[in-house]
């Protein structure tokens, strides 16, 4: 019974991706041999010199699109108790259909390796962890690579394995990119949210608040009582019966707190409270808090964020 | 030449309510309010719009579970679906893959040469109670269509659909040649209100039940969940004395990401 | 062990107001104690209706009272910086011919009779105040120019905030687990964060109360009643902050609305809601069936909703007792307690004037309006407070 692992490597900026060095190391906690995945030469290159890998799987020179990897993983399942990526795009779109294909199941975003069966990851975006035993022959997975730390791109010595190349899934074809473009001003998705309560007093001063938050990239978003006053449009609101969001940046200007409004936004990354009220709720849950004129810390702000976009 | 949509939806625990772990050791989500998954309503609402477009000439909303999971088929419905599907899938808890092989049965068994074929199967990307993401896909790879993920865009093309989806990077968009499974990103579509005329109109939809048996499809689960706890408490932060100060403890790096973007 | 002359369970805004009024009333020793933080329970659901309309006296009082501290609410707790969110819309009250129409007449003639403002109006003079709305059928419409709605949550944590400025201590996410007696008397507190002794202990428990009734074994009659809130948006008629306050007793469901963020309405039954099998906050389903049977009850009054969509809803919780009239006071013949519950959805308009006399009467001073009639007794005597139009908000 084969218990090998495979990663689905990732090159990035000429060199292995610090992502697929963090699953390395995850799927190294299993216990069994590592094999990787890769797609170029120069990449297959690379990939033997990392720290616990075994074999170097070379496919075809190009970067198959998900149906053609899933279709890859497909042909090789059967070597694998284990297959996995980062769960970043390529990853989320060529493992689940490997699976279906194979008949196995997926699981996304683990956080930790538990034995070389058990896994953990979050349900309810992420207020329930939960470990899941996996019972069939090949598990094919997505890792959370900030759980895990990178294993080490020199010291190892695998080999290399070409794979037979198959024919690509030519139904879906790349016609273009576009960089990111954050303007911000979708607040679901926002990595940057500015956030105004009854604390900004009126209208006009939200609009200020809006000025700040375009001058920084952020979405606008506003507490329930800000929208009752009607200093903000109901799509704004952010909490219960409003949004739920999770940026990685969630700044709360004269938004007291009340549990209906955390709700929406508790699961930021890092929240930055600005009220005048030192008991105000927020900040039990704020990671940085000032106690003061929320319009002294806005104006402040503002001439930072107009600084360093001229500065670009 | 038209076309139906299939659109699947989930029935999931609302996305305000705290889910608590209760005494024996799972989620019960008896008495907690329940209501469609975002991503599926925005799947719901993109549907409408093309059919709208004339792209489609029907949309059919269909959920696994039990009956209970009518409520959100009847939400689809007042958002303008013209019928919906409940497959009762009884005791079973099948896995992704599980739910994935009832929609590849349904829409085999219901491609009928007399009307228009399913043509695009678009749901939500990911299931806010699960957050797996994994059904899209799966039932791709069981139809051999194309697929695009995380869409924000999407419209009719000559053969198929030309979808830009989110990524690492930015966005791509993809031409998918033929029917085509997209899951759909909050992006894609913001949900039209459920009207007051349109819960009148939507009782007299069709509402069908389908026994999951009649699929012959296995339904079990190659993932158990062995254990749920509660995640680490958000640890208390710090005050700091200004803006200055705040600059210093984040960094202006990370506080101005977007700025210039 | 600490000790504190008086403790206020519950921080929601009556406890609050209970709090900020023993302070300014010269007690100078005051914990409040709450197992989440100020304002998280019910408080935060309330719709925030404010008006002096009550076909029961003593609630008028009471209602007048408050009303002036909404009106003046920096004042009131003394802080410039204070705002209840107070939007002064005043209160438009109808009924059709019928049952409603008498008990209608006799309260706006009892408010008046208090000297409250209350304007009769013609068909007309009600369209020109609230003109998305019909009155084809209305036999009777008052206006009480002097009312409108408020933001609980900031109220409780304005009342909250002058309390603890006045010295008065707030733990929050601390629950009490039980009492300290010495014989009939309570003494004291035992909670997950210690046990604290008393001079006197004020109950303001909301829907929580039978944990109280628990502790000292005595039938407190109350019920959580779970009751919907819809958001109606309809670009065509949206309902601003300068239209007033809205109660329909021509409606089956005796609805109440007002507008939500100036453009959307807030609209809600003022009748019997779902009884809950146990206290709690979460969240309810809302049925599309509801919905729709609602909004065809707005449709008849506001036209233009007959297209209406449905913005958001949610659901809020009442503490509920059987004539849906708050008890005040002590109970029995037990020294040392005064309780404070069952306002069944007019908590929040009453609550500077309940605190007030709740904490007159802990301190051993007359109320200014006599806790008598409240009364825990008041189910065993048979004198219920029951309102003219019957079981329903509108008391």
């Amino acid at each position: 019974m084969t218990m090998r692992s495979l990663v689905v490597g990732e090159w990035k900026d000429g060199a292995i991706a610090d992502a697929t060095l963090r699953v390395i190391r995850a799927v190294s906690e299993r216990g069994v041999p590592v094999d990787v995945l890769t797609f170029s030469s120069v990449m297959a290159n690379a990939a033997v010199c990392v720290d616990g890998v075994e074999r170097v799987l070379l496919a075809s020179d190009d970067v198959p699109n998900p149906e053609t990897l899933a279709a890859f993983l497909q042909h090789i399942a059967s070597d694998y108790s284990m297959i996995a990526a980062s769960h970043r795009t390529a990853g989320r779109a060529a493992l689940p259909r490997a699976a279906a294909l194979t008949g196995n199941a997926f699981l996304a975003d683990i956080t930790r390796v538990v034995t070389a069966q058990r896994f953990v990851r979050g349900l309810y975006a992420g207020s329930v962890v939960a470990t899941i035993e996996s019972t069939g022959a090949t598990l094919f997975a997505t890792i959370r690579t900030s759980s895990f730390a990178p294993a080490c791109a020199t010291g190892g010595e695998a080999s290399i394995v070409a794979l037979e190349p198959i024919a690509p899934f030519t139904a879906t074809v790349l016609i273009d990119r576009q960089a990111a473009m954050q303007d911000g001003s979708d607040l679901a998705s926002a990595s940057v949210v500015v956030a105004g309560g009854r604390g900004l007093a009126s209208k006009e001063n939200m609009d200020t608040l809006g000025t700040l938050a375009r001058n920084m990239g952020a979405a606008l978003g506003a507490s329930r009582a800000a929208v009752d006053a009607g200093y903000a449009p109901n799509a704004a609101q952010v909490g219960q019966t409003g949004k739920t969001v999770a940026p990685d940046i969630y700044l709360a200007f004269g938004i007291s707190g009340a549990i209906q409004h955390l709700a929406g936004m508790k699961d930021s990354q890092i929240i930055v409270a600005v009220n005048k009220d030192p008991d105000a709720p927020i900040f039990s849950v704020a990671d940085y808090g000032i106690v003061g004129d929320l319009f002294d810390v806005l104006g402040e702000l503002d001439a930072h964020a107009r600084a360093t976009g001229d500065a670009q | 030449m038209t076309m139906k949509i299939l659109v699947p939806v989930k029935r999931v625990v609302d996305a305000n309510v705290r889910v608590r772990i209760g005494s024996a050791g799972g989620v019960d989500t008896a008495g907690l309010k329940m209501s469609l998954n975002p991503f599926d309503e925005c799947a719901v609402e993109q549907a409408l719009r093309l059919r709208e477009a004339g792209v489609a000439s029907s949309v059919t909303v269909l959920t696994c579970g039990r009956p209970v999971c009518q409520d959100v088929l009847r939400t689809a419905l007042a958002m303008g679906a013209d019928n919906a599907v409940l497959i009762d899938t009884a005791n079973a808890s099948p896995d992704s893959l599980g739910i994935a092989r009832l929609l590849h049965a349904f829409i085999t068994a219901d491609t009928d040469t007399d009307t228009d074929a399913y043509g695009l199967v678009l749901c939500g990307k990911q299931a806010i109670d699960d957050d797996i993401g994994g059904v899209a896909a799966m039932l791709a790879a069981l139809l051999g269509w194309p697929q695009a993920l995380n869409a924000s865009a999407m419209e009719a093309a000559a053969r198929g659909w030309l979808v830009t989806c989110g990524d690492d990077a930015g966005t791509a968009t993809w031409r998918l040649d033929g029917p085509a499974v997209v899951s759909a990103d909050l992006r894609l579509a913001e949900p039209r209100r459920v009207t007051l005329p349109s819960i009148v109109k939507a009782k007299q939809k069709p509402l069908r039940t389908v026994d999951a048996s009649t699929f012959n499809v296995p339904l079990g689960t190659q993932i158990r969940i062995v254990d749920m706890a509660e995640p680490p408490v958000r640890q208390p932060g710090i005050k700091v004395a200004d803006t200055t100060a705040l600059l210093g403890a984040i960094g202006s790096g990370r506080l101005f990401q977007n700025v210039g973007a | 062990m600490s000790h504190y002359d008086f403790i206020v369970i519950g921080a929601g805004v009556i406890g609050a107001s209970v709090a900020h009024h023993l302070a300014a009333l010269g007690a100078k020793s005051v914990l409040v104690v709450d197992r989440s933080t100020i304002g998280a329970g019910t408080t935060s659901q309330s719709s925030g209706l404010l008006r002096t309309h009550y076909s029961v006296r003593q609630n008028v009082e009471l209602a007048r009272s408050s009303w002036h501290a909404f009106n003046n609410f920096a004042d009131y707790v003394d802080d410039d910086e204070a705002s209840c969110g107070l939007v002064k819309c005043g209160y438009m009250i109808c009924a059709p011919e019928g049952d409603k129409l008498a008990p209608l007449q006799a309260s706006l003639d009892a408010q008046q009779g208090m000297g409250i403002e209350v304007q009769l109006l013609s068909k007309a003079e009600a369209r020109e105040r609230l003109p998305i709305a019909q009155f084809d059928d209305a036999a009777l419409i008052g206006y009480e120019p002097e009312a409108g709605f408020a933001d609980a949550y900031l109220v409780a944590t304005g009342f909250a905030r002058s309390a603890r400025r006045r010295g008065v201590k707030i733990m929050e996410n601390t629950t009490v687990t039980g009492l300290v007696r010495d014989g009939r008397r309570v003494t004291g507190i035992e909670t997950s964060a210690g046990t604290f002794s008393c001079g006197a202990l004020i109950s303001t428990q909301n829907i929580w109360t039978p944990e109280l009734a628990g502790w000292i074994g005595v039938p407190l009659p109350v019920k959580p009643e779970r009751h919907t809130v819809l958001a109606l948006e309809c670009d065509a008629a949206p309902y601003t902050f300068n239209m007033p306050a809205f109660k329909d007793l021509g409606s089956p469901g005796m609805l109440y609305f007002r507008s939500y963020g100036g453009s959307q309405m807030l609209v809600s039954e003022g009748v019997v809601g779902e009884t809950l099998n146990a206290p709690e906050t979460e969240q309810g389903d809302i049925s599309l069936d509801y919905v729709g049977e609602v909004g065809a009850q707005v449709a008849e009054r506001f036209t233009a909703y007959e297209m209406a969509g449905l913005a958001s809803s949610w659901t809020g919780v009442y503490d509920v007792t059987p004539d849906w009239n708050p008890v005040l006071g002590p109970v029995g013949d037990i020294e040392g307690l005064t309780v404070g519950f069952g306002f069944s959805g007019h908590g929040f308009k009453l609550s500077p004037g309940i605190g007030k006399i709740l904490a007159q009467h802990a301190l051993g001073h007359a109320s200014d309006v006599s806790l008598a009639p409240y009364s825990l007794d008041r189910f065993a005597s048979g004198a219920l407070l029951v309102g003219k139009y019957g079981s329903g908000a509108v008391s």
